[in-house]
């Protein structure tokens, strides 16, 4: 747990830069610190393994004012990734990964192994990589590395400052979606610094809106975007928060299961029935393995009385449904492209799991999220 | 194309040696189409020509093996050829010169045919080279392609074929005096290369790490080298010899002095410099940059003469290296390939490391011992302070400082190399990407840890290339040290300049120049053997 209590920076030439910030960094949560320049986000984090001096009050790192252990004890337990990268060029991927290790003593072969299993954590293969030298790898390479590199030692705490800033947008998304599954596993206690709101929504556990040095609102992402606390986090979030909200939510958790389902062999007097006995206006349509291969509705069975095969509309899974996977945005845009009101929801195999309507949808964003939030 | 222009121009209109009596007077001419009777220098036409024709071929791979063929064969006949014709011709020098000739020591002096084919030789093989890259040929026999030929000469040089020329007849007459002379200004570039690297990345780095200091700094070394080398030399000689005055003061407060004085200087700027605007700052800088570049003189000077007495009694007056001494050498030598190579070496497992390790740390201790035992048998010896009593009666004399001879000129010197040292140590060192530096003390690196594995790894191919810079420069300007009779070569540049004889002007030079060439090339091998694989070749590529 990081605990900044009235933490106060001031710099030689006046500027307050941290203007009493009190905040409780959770124990393997990520943390976001966000807002426009110059609101003190770096500032602040840059404070927790003192590589700026405090000015006023205390940060408490594990029970401890982080100004009781010497700077570079309380720094290598603190790992610490820039957007910059800052690799050393002139060491391998294997020197620049083992730097905090060796300066802990670590013997060689332990300092091997968890460089390896660190690499292949990152996704990574250690045999091509391990001798290589930063300018061999590319940006994403490089910043893999360095995520690596700042968990080296197996710090229980790391400091991010836009990790994935100087990335192409795609390789962005992909860092990020495997961080997060890294973060998955080893549960660290992360503070994370960006400027971008989408990366705080997607990153943080809570986020952390600071302006002119002063927290302005400490939240989950879901209550940030429901529930803004003044005009400037409003605006800060922007207009379409109700729409990043439903890119909070999976499918998964929103899916109606109980969706009528033919099977390819039925006939179309089958079709007919269930539509009519479910009171809907059309059904989808699954092979004997259960994979979505179409869907019939009122309309095609009128014309071909006879042949459910001729009724239906076939369409592959990958075009006509949505994985559970998927936000509850991105079903809503497959909705909208389509012209669909209804849409199937399907696993990796293609298999039918259940639907999703976009009434179902727009409720949710008029609802507001006053209840059943997660953690409100 | 070009190289085959001008060795062929060359092979028409110009001489390609002069046939001389003695080293003083001037001789007879002779162009190539004069070596009656003999057909052979029909070759060296044809050669000249080849290159036009081959200009036309397409495929390059094999255009380039044939201009490398003909460039060497170019440069070695060049060379061979007139010696052969020379060899009758110094065999009855009197038909040619006439028979009232006064002869001594009778030689051929080439000129500028003979230049121009080694020139036009060197182009076409260079094309060649670029050919042979072009085409993809490896490194390696790319290498042996542009040696062989010179190779050859090599061999055929200590074979003595090239005896006939003048500069080997000088050579054969001076030579004893040649090594000595060369000794010596390997001494003087050394020592001065050596105090001016101890000195020049000392500045750099405090420059380096103050930013207020670094544009004195950068100004005083400038200021050293706005001066012309004969003035330097000139300037040093009052206080110099001031100095080494048995009767000036003992160098202890001399020491203290001069360091007081400049950290004073340093410090009232400091004081004044934030409060003065614009011109007013610019000039209190320069003022301060040329008071501070005095007492650095001074004191450089007095450093550079004590580590040349040094070194020359604890070398034994530039003898030979006993048992002991090349033994210790050798383990230097071990110690900086082990070092070059340890992260290769320590990729091994086992035994093997150990032995490794144990080897390293042998050869170490051996660069210690050196060191130890040059001192020590420096100050043991009579000649050096020998007739000191005290530390408090050491006066600067006994250091080694003089107004004429070695000092001053070593003193200039290592002024000199100031500058480039000074400078790429500081350009080394700030253009260091702050957010490795940053990420470096993030990780929680001390500061000591992010100098030695960050900071002058990445800065060392910069400095190295100051030193480069530095060492060549030192052993051209060293050739002026003669004229306040320091010795060296430039002593055969300066004779041969007032005898009018090329000869020993040459005599003093090629040696000069294939100086710098070697110290260039190795000091680029040391760079290359210390320079991490990550950072190589991004400065020069």
């Amino acid at each position: 747990m990081i605990e900044f209590q009235n933490v106060v920076k001031q710099f030689p030439d006046g500027f307050r830069a941290v203007n009493g910030l009190s905040l409780t960094v959770h124990d393997g949560e990520i943390t976001v610190l966000i807002g426009p320049s110059g609101c003190g986000k770096t500032t602040s984090m840059r404070m927790v393994n003192r590589l700026l001096s405090i000015t006023e009050g205390r940060i408490v790192v594990e029970g401890r004012d982080n100004r009781d252990y010497p700077a570079e004890e309380l720094r290598r337990k603190i790992g610490y990734a820039i957007q910059q990268i800052g690799l050393f060029p002139h060491m391998t991927v294997l020197e620049n990964i083992a730097v905090v290790p060796r300066m802990l003593g670590w013997e060689d072969d332990r300092i091997r192994k968890r460089v390896d299993t660190l690499l292949e954590l990152t996704g990574l293969d250690p045999d091509v990589n391990r001798d290589k030298y930063p300018r061999q790898l590319s940006g994403g390479q490089q910043q893999r590395v360095g995520v690596a590199r700042a968990l080296g030692a197996d710090p229980p705490i790391m400091l991010m400052d836009e990790p994935f800033g100087a990335i192409d947008p795609i390789t962005r998304e992909v860092l990020q979606d495997e961080f997060l599954q890294i973060q998955e596993r080893i549960g660290k206690t992360i503070i994370f610094v960006t400027h971008d709101i989408d990366e705080a929504i997607k990153m943080g556990d809570r986020i952390a809106i600071l302006r002119e040095g002063s927290l302005v609102q400490y939240d989950t992402p879901d209550t940030l975007l429901a529930r803004p606390k003044n005009r400037f986090v409003r605006d800060f979030v922007g207009a379409d928060r109700q729409l990043k909200r439903l890119g909070l939510l999976r499918v998964r958790e929103l899916m109606a299961k109980d969706s009528p389902v033919v099977a390819l062999r039925e006939t179309a007097d089958d079709a007919r029935r269930e539509i009519e006995s479910a009171g809907v206006k059309s059904a989808f349509v699954v092979d004997e393995d259960g994979v979505l291969r179409g869907w019939v509705d009122r309309e095609g069975l009128r014309e071909n009385p006879d042949s459910l095969l001729d009724a239906m509309s076939e369409g592959d899974f990958r075009e006509i449904g949505v994985r559970q996977s998927a936000t509850a945005r991105e079903a809503l845009s497959a909705m909208v492209a389509r012209g669909f009101r209804i849409t199937p929801v399907v696993d990796e195999k293609g298999v039918l799991v259940g639907s999703i309507t976009l009434r179902a949808l727009q409720e949710l964003a008029e609802q507001g999220w006053a209840e059943g939030e997660p953690s409100a | 194309m070009l190289g085959s222009s001008v060795a062929a121009l060359g092979f028409f209109f110009l001489p390609v040696v002069t046939l001389k009596p003695n080293r003083i007077s001037s001789g007879v001419p002779f162009n190539l189409l004069q070596f009656q009777g003999d057909y052979r220098y029909i070759v060296l036409f044809a050669l000249a020509l080849v290159p036009f024709m081959l200009a036309f071929r397409k495929d390059v791979g094999m255009r380039g093996w044939l201009l490398v063929a003909v460039g060497n064969l170019l440069m070695l006949l060049t060379l061979v050829l007139p010696a052969v014709a020379g060899h009758h011709l110094l065999a009855n020098p009197k038909q040619y010169l006439g028979a009232d000739a006064f002869i001594q020591n009778p030689r051929l002096l080439p000129t500028g045919g003979l230049a121009l084919g080694l020139v036009g030789g060197y182009i076409t093989l260079f094309a060649g080279l670029r050919d042979l890259q072009r085409s993809g040929v490896q490194g390696w026999v790319r290498s042996l392609a542009a040696w062989v030929g010179v190779a050859f000469i090599f061999v055929l040089l200590v074979a003595g074929s090239f005896n006939v020329y003048s500069i080997m007849v000088e050579f054969h007459t001076n030579g004893a005096l040649l090594q000595q002379k060369f000794v010596e200004h390997l001494m003087f570039v050394l020592v001065s290369l050596i105090v001016g690297f101890v000195v020049g990345v000392g500045l750099g780095l405090w420059a380096s790490r103050d930013e207020r200091m670094a544009p004195i700094i950068l100004y005083a070394v400038g200021i050293i080298q706005t001066i012309p080398s004969l003035a330097l030399f000139g300037v040093l000689l009052v206080p110099l010899a001031r100095l080494g005055d048995k009767h000036f003061i003992p160098s202890v407060e001399f020491f203290a002095i001069t360091v007081v004085v400049a950290v004073l200087i340093g410090l009232a700027y400091r004081a004044v410099a934030s409060r003065l605007a614009g011109r007013l700052q610019t000039a209190a800088l320069i003022l301060t940059a040329i008071i501070v570049a005095v007492p650095l003189v001074l004191f450089t000077g007095v450093l550079v003469s004590f580590v040349y007495r040094a070194a020359r009694i604890g070398f034994g007056g530039g003898a030979g290296l006993g048992g002991i001494d090349t033994g210790i050498f050798v383990l230097v030598l071990v110690a900086l390939v082990l070092w070059g190579a340890r992260r290769w070496l320590f990729k091994r497992e086992g035994v093997f490391r150990t032995v490794l390790r144990i080897g390293y740390l042998l050869a170490y201790l051996g660069a210690a011992g050196v060191f130890m035992l040059l001192m020590v048998r420096a100050a043991g010896s009579d000649q050096f302070l020998g007739s000191v009593a005290s530390i408090q009666a050491l006066t600067i004399r006994d250091l080694g400082v003089s107004g004429i001879g070695v000092a001053p000129a070593l003193v200039a010197l290592t002024l000199y190399s100031l500058l480039p040292l000074v400078r790429n140590t500081y350009a080394g060192l700030e253009n260091v990407d702050n957010a490795i530096i940053d990420s470096g003390r993030g990780m929680g690196m001390t500061p000591a840890q992010i100098f030695f594995q960050i900071e002058l790894p990445l800065a060392f191919p910069v400095i190295m290339a100051g030193v480069r810079n530095a060492g060549v420069a030192l052993v051209g300007i060293g050739t002026v040290a003669t004229v306040i009779g320091a010795g060296g070569l430039g002593d055969f540049v300066i004779q041969g300049i007032v005898n009018t004889s090329i000869d020993q002007i040459l005599l003093g030079a090629i040696p000069a120049i294939a100086l710098a060439m070697v110290l260039d090339a190795l000091l680029r091998f040391v760079e290359g053997l210390l320079t991490s694989p990550g950072i190589r070749h991004v400065q020069n590529a």
